[in-house]
């Protein structure tokens, strides 16, 4: 048998690099067309749309309904046909929105970025220890704070604008992200930076459990209301901090979806393929410390939407392509956010729920109502 | 012609192996002066654990030479940038790729990382080079597909695209075929052999696959536990007896005459077949299966097996002066078995 016959088709034989690729244009005129994004574009825009309605909703609705054109009024500059009306929509429900469509979309790219990066899709923002050294450093603060001092604390975390909370979770969170940055750049395994992220969460949580072992009921009350997370702690003040650092925390990565792109087949490949490895996963690093520590600071350890939504968003655009995931992921991540800040708050009760339970409770059944049906629909294709 | 110095490889007294943290290094093979030539593909050859996977890794770049030095096309490979090596040299890996929602053409287009811009986007010359290297393994009408959904060996012919499409001059594969079936392998191995004559890359190809490997090859390296590499054409190896002491081992040994392995038994019974044919060749296997030697002069024999070609299928067994007839090889080597025991200690 000749080696020509058993090798396959190759209809026009490549025999020099100089001919070869015209050859491969005359076979695809146009490989845009045949091989392009199809309707991915108009499914991100759709979601745009979505996450501008879902903007919308959070300001009309909640302990009172404001209309929807007072609210818009509102956007637009003017004030509401009443007073107060101007001040619950820009006072508190419009900082409330931003913060969490910029807290949905940060969380849900350091997810997407942790899952690619450690190759596992149970990982999230908080793998390396983010949240646990920002909960040490909030236990720090709350719970050493004298009994005296714990009435002022309360009610500063009540009001929800506790610049020492943040300070306080950033300097946790920074401190545990220096020493994973330091260890990365000695490990030559990723596995080992996925465990020993695993360890310094529970040491903290340890600490955590110490310091709250030896303190009052309302120091502890203090901290598990942190704990809950909440979208409602950051003033326009504040804001001037968080959201550039979430812009630049996005900007970054946004960066690194090539070298993401060059992950999804492992290091050894990424190396093969001319990536500097050790440069990218700082810069994965730093773009996740800044993402998911600057969320954690100003609105606590919020669960779920970092690790779920990147799920969400490669089962609706089918792909692991991260310069089309990012900001899908983004967008998707801020449309959650959104809705568990509209569910948490109750429309029309008065009631506001905690959101780390809301962010679970409405989406995790959502998740495994996906997982299942995608699972039965390549069942349906394979046979 | 390609002079010394724009060599797609060449090494110079390199050694290979590994400088574990602290300890003293393990060297595997040292003093290697390998070459490789365009368009040449070569096989590595050689038992598990005698460093393989350690030479791919470092003429790749990928482990550092514990001394000597690796020339990529004339230049100092350790004076390269990990860019400027994914230039000159691309690889496909053992490990399975299943965790990436890729197409095939996706999958391929990522090995265009080291020429496209800091967002990846394809122009149009990078384009065309990524249907090429799919055009080139056969694997067009695969392209749009999800390569989760691909079978092992369609999933193996896209990561060689892949490394096609890097348009490196060399491209070192790592047991591609591992994973495969025969029929595959068979396939894989055509396919590069075949992609290393037209497109005038070198192809270094590490593989378990011996008999393949001597079919395809242009050229071996044979790489035994000693730690000394030998290279050359697959029939010289074989001829001067090098192929034979890499792979002795207990049991089983190399048959220079057929260019196969044999399981060893001691003073086998010797037997003539007489005949042609694929019949015959097929008796002789059937017969050195179950121990026998196949007697290299018809008289040497104990017993004689005559194939009749007019009666289809029919063997004539001619033993101590009595001659019986048989309609299959079982009976027939079944009769051969109670007659001459292959266990008999007889000196002949």
């Amino acid at each position: 048998m000749s080696e020509h016959e058993t090798a396959g088709r190759l209809s026009v034989p490549v025999s020099q690099a100089s001919n070869r690729k015209p050859e491969a244009a005359r076979f695809y005129a146009e490989p845009g067309l045949r091989l392009g994004l199809g309707l991915r574009p108009v499914l991100l825009l759709g979601l745009l749309a979505v996450l501008g309605g879902m903007f919308l909703l959070n300001l009309t609705l909640g302990s009172i309904d404001i209309p929807t054109r007072e609210v818009i009024e509102v956007l637009l500059g003017g004030e509401a046909s009443k007073k107060s009306w101007t001040n619950i929509v820009y006072k508190w429900r419009l900082p409330k929105a931003i913060t969490a469509t910029l807290a949905g979309a940060a969380l849900a790219t350091s997810g997407l970025q942790m899952q690619t990066f450690f190759r596992n899709p149970l990982a999230g923002p908080f793998v390396l220890g983010i949240s646990s050294g920002a909960s040490l450093g909030v236990a720090l603060i709350v719970l050493s704070s004298g009994t005296a001092a714990t009435g002022t604390m309360l009610a500063s975390i009540a009001l929800g604008s506790s610049l020492s909370i943040a300070a306080a979770a950033s300097l946790g969170a920074g401190i545990v992200m220096g020493v994973v940055l330091l260890v990365a750049q000695r490990v030559e395994s990723t596995m080992t930076l996925l465990v020993l992220g695993l360890m310094i969460g529970y040491l903290t949580s340890s600490l955590v459990s110490l310091l709250l072992y030896f303190s009052i009921a309302e120091q502890i009350q203090a901290y598990i209301n942190w704990t809950f997370g909440s979208f409602a702690s950051v003033s326009w003040q504040e804001m001037e901090i968080f959201a550039p650092a979430i812009a630049g925390g996005m900007m970054l990565a946004l960066a690194i979806s090539k070298p993401l792109n060059a992950l999804l087949l492992g290091e050894t490949y990424a190396r093969s393929m001319g990536l500097n490895v050790n440069r990218t996963r700082l810069a994965i690093i730093a773009s996740t410390a800044i993402l998911a520590g600057t969320v954690t600071a100003f609105c606590g350890p919020i669960a779920f939407i970092g690790i779920a939504v990147p799920h969400l968003s490669r089962m609706l655009f089918g792909t692991s392509d991260h310069r089309l995931l990012i900001p899908a992921t983004a967008i998707l991540g801020g449309i959650v956010a959104l809705t568990a800040l509209l569910i948490a708050g109750m429309p029309g009760s008065g009631l506001v729920l905690p959101l780390n339970a809301v962010t679970a409770l409405i989406g995790a059944p959502v998740v495994m109502w996906v997982v299942l049906r995608r699972g039965n629909l390549h069942k349906g294709l394979a046979r | 012609m390609t002079t010394p110095t724009n060599l797609p490889l060449q090494t110079n007294r390199l050694s290979i192996g590994y400088a574990p943290w602290h300890r003293t290094a393990v060297v595997i093979a040292d003093e290697l002066d390998l070459t490789l030539q365009p368009g040449e593909m070569v096989c590595l050859l050689g038992p598990n654990g005698a460093g393989k996977s350690t030479l791919i890794r470092t003429l790749a770049g990928m482990q550092q030479p514990l001394g000597g030095r690796v020339d990529l096309r004339g230049q100092n490979m350790s004076r390269l940038s990990a860019h400027q090596i994914a230039q000159h040299v691309s690889v496909v890996l053992t490990t399975r790729i299943d965790t990436a929602l890729l197409s095939g053409y996706e999958l391929v287009a990522l090995g265009r990382h080291p020429y496209t811009d800091w967002m990846g986007r394809l122009r149009r010359q990078d384009a065309a080079v990524v249907h090429w290297a799919i055009d080139a393994v056969g694997a067009t009408e695969l392209a749009t597909r999800q390569v989760a959904e691909l079978s092992d060996g369609e999933r193996q012919k896209f990561m060689i695209a892949r490394a096609l499409a890097q348009e490196p001059a060399i491209m070192l594969l790592d047991e591609p075929t591992a994973f495969l079936d025969l029929p595959r392998r068979v396939e894989i191995m055509y396919l590069l052999r075949r992609l290393a004559h037209e497109t005038g890359k070198a192809i270094l190809i590490s593989t378990h696959d011996l008999d393949l490997a001597l079919r395809t090859a242009d050229r071996l390296w044979l790489l035994p536990g000693d730690g000394v590499l030998r290279s050359g054409t697959p029939e010289d190896l074989i001829l001067d007896g090098s192929f034979e002491v890499a792979f002795q081992s207990e049991g089983v040994r190399f048959d220079r005459a057929t260019g196969s392995f044999r399981l060893r038994s001691e003073n086998p019974q010797q037997v003539n077949v007489i005949g042609e044919g694929v019949q015959a060749f097929w008796t002789r296997r059937a017969l050195e299966r179950h121990g026998y030697a196949i007697a290299a002069t018809p008289t040497a024999g104990l017993a004689s097996i005559t194939i009749l070609p007019d009666e289809d299928g029919a063997w004539q067994l001619d033993i101590n002066g009595e001659r019986s007839y048989h309609r299959s090889i079982e009976d027939l080597t079944a009769t051969l078995d109670a007659l001459i025991p292959v266990a008999a200690s007889s000196n002949r």
